[in-house]
């Protein structure tokens, strides 16, 4: 197994021959992806085409019925109790639990990996817009605000592996130019970043590469 | 390290539900019952001290066999499925493991076990010094009643003392709880719905409860370890006996769930 951080020699995401059933539907049909560190690389799809179903595949949520994922050096796959990545995810919904506030959700999240502070946790906040002071409880967030804080999580730990799901869905157009650069700044340190949307405008402006996922294939998006 | 952090994260979030106020509300109901029950009996609260009214609530086979469950799965039982959609995004991806993730959690059900069943036998402590004196020996109550004794316990039990007797009932109905909890939270986390795994327990103790009605001991599953100190009922099937059966319902749950997380899609 290629050790963590060995980024020299490998990819940050690498999944071949990846296919995918939900029941008895065949998703995904034989996915290739190679991603390296410092790339941005955008999905395009329309909805239900399975965008989020490989971002659950490539971070160990989901495993495949055929193919092979490594994430950041781990083999993605049931052996050793159920290997997951270790990533900064935000996919569709993050549950935050409702009757907290931002600042103690987002605390009892960076208690698991133990890596950054409570200061880190409330900057975090602040970049994304956020009050950490803000006492409010999760439940009377707006749509936004909760997209906001999800972005937050996504990011606070400073992964170097960024899965993002629609990422920009619910935020004003204000703030979504402040997470293009907040992208931009991060494919800069290194962060390798999977960006699916159903937006082509708005991943043209950061995306290294787009990709197409149609019909359970992934294709370049112009070819 | 992770198993510890995670733990400790899905204990802060369990305890900081505000449906945990319902537990020693329900304490104080139960000893305030069995209060009024005593004091209403031919020799009364007078003769009475705190062990009475503990056995009173914790040796009643209708309150330990029914209620007590009843109300901590109502707790308890969605502590695994309200972690499996949204939540789960969040969660799993800073665990090393799936592992990890199902063993916090039947490590959750261990802790919020203990914690019930402590609750409810210190607002139960708590509740009684009031009405009647705190005591190191059995009471007054347990000679002068004799047979008709509401503690329930047999006459044997009496060369025990009373502290050691408590702790016995308090650790079975800590494993049974443990193992029941994790059980029906196991069975609503398969179905992917917690209020299955509620109503399933739910009936399963009443029906463990009319079993133990009508056929003896040896068909109730569920805290069965409660058994030995009910003058009542047949003395076959002994404390160690319950143990083993709370323990083997707790291995195959906590088997089987953690074979279903090894497997399910998040």
């Amino acid at each position: 197994m290629i050790k963590n951080g060995d980024r020299s020699r490998s990819y940050a995401i690498e999944a071949t021959g990846v296919v995918k059933s939900l029941g008895q539907n065949l998703i995904l049909k034989g996915i290739n992806l190679r991603v390296n560190y410092g790339e941005v690389v955008a999905i395009i799809g329309p909805n239900g085409s399975g965008k989020t179903l490989l971002l659950r595949l490539l971070c160990g949520l989901a495993y495949p019925d055929q193919g092979r994922i490594i994430t950041g050096g781990r083999v993605i796959e049931p052996k050793a109790g159920g290997a997951l990545a270790d990533v900064g995810l935000l996919l569709e919904t993050p549950g935050f639990l409702p009757h907290l506030s931002g600042l103690n959700n987002l605390r009892l999240l960076a208690m698991l990996r133990q890596r950054i502070t409570d200061a880190d946790v409330a900057a975090a906040m602040r970049q994304v817009g956020l009050d950490p002071a803000d006492r409010r409880p999760v439940r009377a967030y707006s749509t936004g605000m909760r997209q906001r804080l999800g972005i937050a999580q996504a990011v606070m730990e400073r992964p170097q592996i960024l899965l993002l799901d629609e990422p920009t869905n619910g935020l004003d157009p204000e703030y979504t130019g402040e997470f293009l650069n907040m992208l931009r700044e991060l494919r800069g340190q290194g962060v390798a970043i999977v960006w699916t949307s159903h937006e082509m405008e708005e991943v043209t402006v950061v995306a290294d590469r787009i990709l197409a996922l149609r019909s359970g294939v992934l294709a370049d998006f112009n070819g | 390290m992770n198993f510890l952090s995670m733990l400790w994260c899905e204990i802060l979030i369990c305890f900081s539900r505000r449906r945990w106020v319902a537990a020693p509300l329900f304490a104080f109901v139960l000893a305030a019952l069995v209060l009024a029950d005593i004091g209403t009996r031919r020799w009364g609260l007078q003769p009475a001290n705190q062990w009475d009214i503990l056995l009173g609530v914790f040796n009643n086979k209708f309150i330990v066999v029914v209620l007590l469950p009843v109300v901590f799965l109502a707790l308890v039982t969605d502590s695994i499925t309200f972690d499996t959609e949204g939540r789960a995004h969040l969660t799993l991806v800073r665990l090393p493991s799936r592992a990890v993730w199902w063993w916090s959690k039947v490590g959750l059900m261990g802790a919020a076990s203990f914690v019930y069943v402590s609750v409810m036998f210190l607002c139960v402590g708590f509740t009684s010094t009031p009405a009647v004196p705190l005591q190191w020996s059995w009471s007054r109550l347990v000679l002068l009643s004799g047979w008709a004794y509401p503690g329930g316990l047999p006459i044997s039990h009496l060369h025990t003392p009373p502290p050691v007797i408590i702790l016995k009932i308090f650790g079975l109905i800590w494993l049974g709880l443990f193992a029941l909890g994790t059980a029906v939270a196991t069975l609503g986390f398969i179905t992917r719905y917690a209020i299955i795994g509620w109503i399933a327990g739910a009936v399963a103790v009443l029906v463990s409860y009319g079993t133990w009605s009508v056929w003896g001991p040896t068909l109730h599953l569920f805290l069965s370890a409660h058994r030995e100190f009910n003058g009542g009922v047949p003395g076959s099937p002994t404390l160690w006996w319950s143990v083993l059966l709370d323990g083997a319902m707790l291995t195959a749950s906590v088997l089987v769930g953690y074979l279903f997380t090894l497997r399910r899609d998040f």
